[in-house]
């Protein structure tokens, strides 16, 4: 016979056996090797994905930071330049006004310097003038001169009034020349006019130069050349020099 | 003529015997455990893997391709079944050529079992792949009355799987002891060698079309309209 039954199941044991052995001890182990290999593999080229999404996402991140750098210099460049321009802008406002003011001043002081030499240059053409006239007068004036001074005050102190005065004052007659008889009388009655009781006392003082100081109290009336190119001077100055150049 | 290894009955103790088949297996047995053994001594996992173990990786990824491709599915819980059967007739048809070896796989007894072993294993993937049920209504689809003709057509292909195997390995050996009485020494040698050649396509064959009644239970169940499973 063809088959023996014993032999087919005795067969059948020793394959499922040496299926159970080479899968135990042949294909287990390759199949292991060879899975455990894969998964290193994997696990490498896994990492290595994720390895590289890292550094991408590093690489983007780095990108994104350099593009804010970028942008946060540019702005604070933007600024800077900004603020330099404002700067710029500013120091040259400043230096054009600090220029102006020193240019107006410098011209306010230039100004300042030419009227002050206006002034003291008219006031010195007015002195000189009222100087040389002065002594123009002086070296012609003579008796004449003298008692058309005294002439003039006693028309004057005839005009004059002490209304105001409380009491009768003491008179001081000061001239500058000796007075004669009729010339002091002439002052005295003119005096006496006014209402005052004493005689009034008379004083020479050559420095007073040609002229008459009439001191009633505290009222002082003054006919001299002294006085007259005093007022000539101040005038004089007042006229060329406007705002009080004659107050010198 | 003795026609199977079965009948040189070396020991025997009631209905157990001890016979050249079961001699033989046992000797193939013993050669492709001792061939596991030096195999798998120095594998390595890493990357640096030696020459040996590059051609067996390349030997088994090659099955593994081979068993995808036919069953469609996850070829590793196939690869011990399936590689141990192409292994055991291989070995066993290659060692026809040793002279005094009987392969076992001149046995009808040996080709029975490995076939039974098969008709066990078909269902066997496809119940622990789909469940018991669906794989028995699968024998009553599309109608109850196509369960004959599937269980017939189960147990013939069996039957013609076993028979396949049985005859060429006989015929090659029967030929080729035929031949070596008749014919000068040349002309057997020729013969051993495409007996060799003829063994080594057999067990191909066989493993193969293991595989293909594996994957076949599968595509049964995929035509019954359940999304596949093979994965």
């Amino acid at each position: 016979m063809l088959i023996d039954w014993f032999t087919v199941g005795a067969q059948a044991l020793n394959f499922l056996i040496l299926v159970y052995l080479l899968k135990r001890f042949l294909y287990g182990p390759i199949v292991k090797a060879m899975r455990e290999r894969k998964e290193r593999i994997e696990d490498s080229l896994a990492q290595a994905r994720a390895e590289r999404a890292a550094a991408e996402s590093l690489s983007r991140r780095l990108e994104d930071d350099r593009a804010a750098l970028d942008a946060a210099r540019e702005a604070l460049l933007a600024e800077a330049r900004r603020e330099v321009e404002q700067y710029r802008l500013e120091a040259r406002d400043k230096a054009r006004g600090e220029v102006e003011e020193l240019r107006r001043a410098w011209e306010k002081h230039l100004a300042d310097e030419q009227a002050a030499f206006e002034r003291e240059f008219q006031t010195l053409v007015v002195d000189a003038a009222v100087d040389l006239s002065r002594r123009a007068v002086a070296e012609l004036s003579g008796e004449r001169f003298e008692s058309a001074l005294v002439e003039t005050a006693v028309k004057k102190l005839r005009t004059y009034s002490l209304e105001d005065h409380p009491a009768a004052p003491e008179a001081v007659v000061r001239t500058g020349f000796a007075l004669g008889p009729e010339q002091k009388a002439a002052l005295a009655e003119a005096l006496a006019g006014l209402g005052l009781e004493d005689e009034p006392l008379f004083q020479v003082d050559p420095a007073l130069g040609p002229g008459v100081v009439v001191r009633l109290g505290d009222h002082r009336l003054e006919w001299s050349f002294a006085r007259y190119f005093t007022e000539l001077r101040e005038t004089s100055l007042n006229a060329l020099i406007p705002g009080g150049g004659g107050r010198q | 003529m003795r026609i199977s290894p079965d009948a040189v009955v070396l020991w025997q103790w009631g209905f157990a015997q001890l016979n050249l088949t079961i001699l033989f297996t046992w000797l193939v047995m013993a050669l492709l455990l001792l061939f596991a053994f030096i195999a798998t001594r120095r594998l390595r996992s890493d990357e640096h893997l030696d020459h040996w173990q590059n051609l067996l990786e390349a030997i088994v990824e090659g099955m593994l391709t081979q068993i995808r491709e036919i069953t469609q599915a996850e070829p590793e819980p196939f690869l011990p079944f399936l590689g141990s059967l192409f292994l055991f007739i291989v070995v066993a048809n290659v060692l026809s050529v040793v002279p005094g070896f009987e392969p076992p796989t001149g046995s009808l007894s040996t080709t029975a079992a490995l076939a039974a072993c098969v008709f066990v294993a078909v269902p066997g993937y496809g119940i622990a792949r789909i469940g018991l049920t669906d794989y028995l209504r699968n024998y009553i689809r599309p109608s109850p009355l196509m369960l004959p003709f599937t269980v017939i057509g189960e147990l013939s292909r069996i039957l013609a799987l076993a028979m396949r195997l049985f005859g060429n390995v006989m015929s090659g050996t029967m030929i080729a002891a035929v031949l070596l009485a008749v014919t000068p020494l040349l002309f057997p040698v020729v013969m051993q060698l495409l007996g060799l050649l003829t063994g080594v396509v057999q067990a191909y064959i066989f493993a193969v079309l293991a595989a293909v009644y594996i994957g076949a239970g599968f595509e049964i169940q995929d035509r019954s309209g359940r999304p596949e499973t093979t994965t």
